[in-house]
């Protein structure tokens, strides 16, 4: 796998699998992808009818989700451009396996302090 | 023309007939088999919360009203948190019935929650209800945050007639729930009124809340909410066009609560022009908020030391903050001021009374519970399991506190009543005579008079003596008579009964508090009339067993020999109980936490270290008012 599809692939498994201090009214840790849902979320409900809190909302989980997003890419571009060819994808398989477990503290939710990356994208 | 003559006879007997049943908001119902003339004690909750509320639901609360009524009257109910199976993990029940109970639901969102949670409904499938049914916690903000600014969400559509359509289906089942809950036979063991909650806020989230509650079946059809108006003033002119001056029978009360979070904005002494209240705005006042609830939940709002006060007894139950927000949030976190408290305010209103004659904060006293799990009157402070006041769900049993450690348990709403019927306790409601306790079911009664003989209390026969010789709790000091000097207080006070499992604790003593006009500002002076602090009563905090001994009862006759005739004064009582455990001491010692090895505190029991957080607390009751006016001279 050529280095570059390297880090494509480790960015993506971090954004989706490598839980990150998620901060604000509620705190927990949780993947990028996450904050994403909760950002699009609020932002659609903004573009019904903006009122403060929905944009204050969609701005600290946006805000946050680049934040974590652009620091992935730059760890994943470190990782692949350093490490031997088979290292990034280790890495991505094993976060991966540990996301299947319920490893992320999810405030916001229903009943549930810790998810598992399935049960946040159900 | 005989003819004539009977027809209308008959209808002016028709007229006359219905007239009063119109005008005094009776209701068909059986005679009570226990009618006391003396009147008695009853205690209830008149504010409560079920998952007809956005912050109850959003937490896991799944009561309804029916529920919260089977509740008060004796049931065991399942609550939060809930297995796999949907079945609750946790069970409670009263150790005795309650007498009376209003389920008071946020109105703001009825409709909001009904569409989201009701599939098929226009606007269910709509973002903002998949965020309430994924997020609910995230939904909680989103939608409080919008109503709380009088806006609705877009699901409701144009006018927001979606919700309002929803609301009424709601708004129904909750008088059906009051309606079944309502003993209408000579047992008379249960009164349920129908009620709600108007959910207002001022600046970031400045408490306005105020429950309102109906004196029987006959309400508007539709609750008036802060999303109708954000201003007070809106509410009770709608409450007074749309029910008590509708001719309808419809009669209502508006009590607000928690003004100790209220950022010193619930009592506001001036209109937003800067204009100072009118005559006829006090009056309107008064007449739609005769209570105020002193107690609950969320804490103490009668007085706080430092603010205005250097009473000792001023320290229970005290939140450290003064807005909703500071709740959650520490960074907004600020000092409660004096116009915080009520009694600050009944000072100012004996200002506004020599003013312009009308006092807008006449207000008699209640406290309740304001338990978002659907619990009415769950105040026991052994067995405190938290009131989920607006806070995130349980994910699993509690493990430690099961509630913030700066709330308490709640308290109760208490009246002197002839009998259990809506039209009887809803009097007592009008003519103030109530008083609110922070959970035991103390009795304290409280009389005015002129000429009550000093050995009132030895005759026994002290709630004849006092209406035979004066005003109860809530009354107006009639004009002193010719060569009286100073008004007597009769005040009596008996211990909680307790229950066949678990006794009450004896009394330690009876205050007054007086509060009266000088050079036009309010002071106060605060005695102890029955009993004495020095008892050297306490408590093992080990083991939470009481030690010394109190009073079963306490009654006395005490005449304020610093009386000024020509000074607006008002007198309330409030009797204290020995020292117990608060319920964060009996929680802490379940745990066994050892404060002296930090390391071996879990966070769930970090409260139990908290400094600030008093181990023991003396329980208590506090009187509805006495009010005395100077004669007036024209």
């Amino acid at each position: 796998m050529s280095s570059v599809r390297a880090r494509r692939l480790l960015w993506v498994v971090l954004m989706v699998a490598l839980p990150v201090p998620m901060l604000g009214l509620e705190t927990g840790w949780v993947p990028v992808i996450r904050l994403l849902l909760l950002g699009g979320a609020t932002a659609g409900i903004a573009l019904q009818g903006p009122d403060d809190l929905s944009l204050l909302f969609t701005g600290m989980f946006l805000g946050q989700a680049a934040l974590w997003g652009l620091l992935q890419w730059w760890v994943a571009r470190s990782l692949a451009s350093r490490l031997p060819s088979f290292a990034p994808l280790a890495l991505a398989g094993t976060l991966l396996v540990a996301a299947l477990f319920p490893i992320y503290q999810t405030p916001y939710s229903a009943d549930r302090a810790a998810s598992s990356i399935l049960q946040i994208l159900e | 023309m005989t003819a004539r003559i009977r027809l209308t006879s008959a209808v002016l007997a028709l007229i006359v007939a219905l007239v009063p049943a119109i005008g005094s908001a009776a209701e068909p119902r059986e005679s009570c088999a226990n009618r006391d003339p003396l009147r008695r004690a009853l205690y209830g909750d008149l504010h409560v919360h079920t998952t007809y509320s956005l912050d109850a639901s959003t937490q896991d609360t799944r009561n309804k009203p029916a529920d919260a009524y089977r509740f008060a009257r004796g049931e065991a109910l399942g609550i939060q948190p809930y297995d796999d199976d949907d079945r609750a993990m946790r069970s409670v029940q009263l150790d005795r019935p309650l007498d009376f109970a209003a389920v008071t639901d946020h109105a703001e969102l009825f409709g909001e929650l009904s569409i989201c949670r009701t599939p098929g409904l226009p606007g269910h499938d709509n973002l903002a209800c998949q965020v309430y049914r994924r997020w609910p916690r995230l939904a909680f903000y989103l939608m409080n945050g919008r109503a709380s600014r009088g806006l609705r969400p877009a699901f409701c559509g144009e006018n927001g007639a979606r919700c309002v359509e929803a609301t009424r289906g709601i708004w129904q089942r909750m008088q059906q729930a009051a309606e079944e809950a309502y003993d209408r036979s000579d047992q008379c063991a249960f009164t349920s009124f129908v009620g709600y909650e108007w959910t207002g806020s001022g600046g970031l989230s400045n408490n306005l809340h105020r429950n309102v509650i109906f004196a029987n079946a006959t309400v508007p059809d539709l609750p008036i909410s802060f999303v109708d108006d954000t201003d007070p003033r809106f509410l009770w002119s709608e409450l007074e066009s749309r029910c008590r001056k509708a001719g309808t029978g419809c009669d209502v009360v508006v009590i607000p609560h928690n003004s100790n979070l209220s950022a010193e904005t619930m009592w506001l002494e001036e209109n937003p022009d800067g204009s100072p209240l009118t005559a006829e705005q006090a009056r309107a006042r008064a007449e739609a908020e005769p209570l105020v609830e002193v107690f609950q939940h969320k804490g103490e709002s009668e007085c706080r030391v430092g603010t205005g006060t250097t009473d000792e007894q001023c320290n229970f139950e005290q939140l450290p903050y003064d807005t909703m927000a500071a709740v959650s949030n520490t960074a907004l976190r600020s000092p409660p001021g004096p116009n915080n408290f009520v009694r600050s305010i009944l000072g100012v209103g004996l200002a506004e009374q020599a003013r312009i004659g009308v006092n807008p904060y006449a207000l008699g006293i209640i406290a309740s519970t304001d338990t978002h799990l659907g619990t009415p009157g769950y105040v026991d402070e052994r067995r405190h399991v938290g009131h989920g006041g607006a806070g995130p769900p349980l994910r699993g049993l509690p493990r430690g506190l099961p509630d913030a450690v700066e709330f308490n348990p709640g308290g109760l709403a208490a009246v002197w009543a002839e009998e259990n019927t809506r039209e009887s306790v809803f009097a007592a409601f009008r003519r103030k005579e109530t008083f609110g306790t922070s959970g035991p079911r103390i009795q304290l009664r409280l009389f005015g008079g002129w000429d009550y003989p000093a050995n009132v209390c030895a005759s026994g026969e002290v709630a004849a003596a006092g209406y035979a010789g004066g005003v109860p709790m809530g009354g107006q000091l009639a004009a002193p008579p010719s060569g009286a000097v100073s008004p007597t207080f009769l005040a009596a006070a008996l211990k909680d009964a307790g229950s066949p499992d678990r006794a009450g604790t004896d009394l330690q003593r009876i205050q007054i508090v007086k509060l009266w006009l000088e050079d036009g500002e309010p002071r106060e002076r605060v005695l102890d009339i029955a009993g004495t602090p020095d008892n050297g009563a306490d408590v093992d905090l080990a083991s939470c067993e009481p030690r010394g001994a109190g009073h079963a009862s306490l009654c006395t006759a005490w005449t304020d020999d610093s009386f000024d005739p020509a000074a607006p004064a008002l007198y309330y009582a409030r009797v204290l109980e020995n020292p117990t455990c608060r319920w964060s001491t009996w929680v802490c010692n379940e745990h066994a936490v050892d404060c002296s090895d930090e390391g071996s505190v879990s966070e769930e029991l970090a409260g139990c270290c908290d400094a600030s957080i008093p181990k023991s607390i003396q329980e208590r009751a506090w009187s509805s008012p006495i009010w005395y006016s100077p004669p007036t001279t024209d």
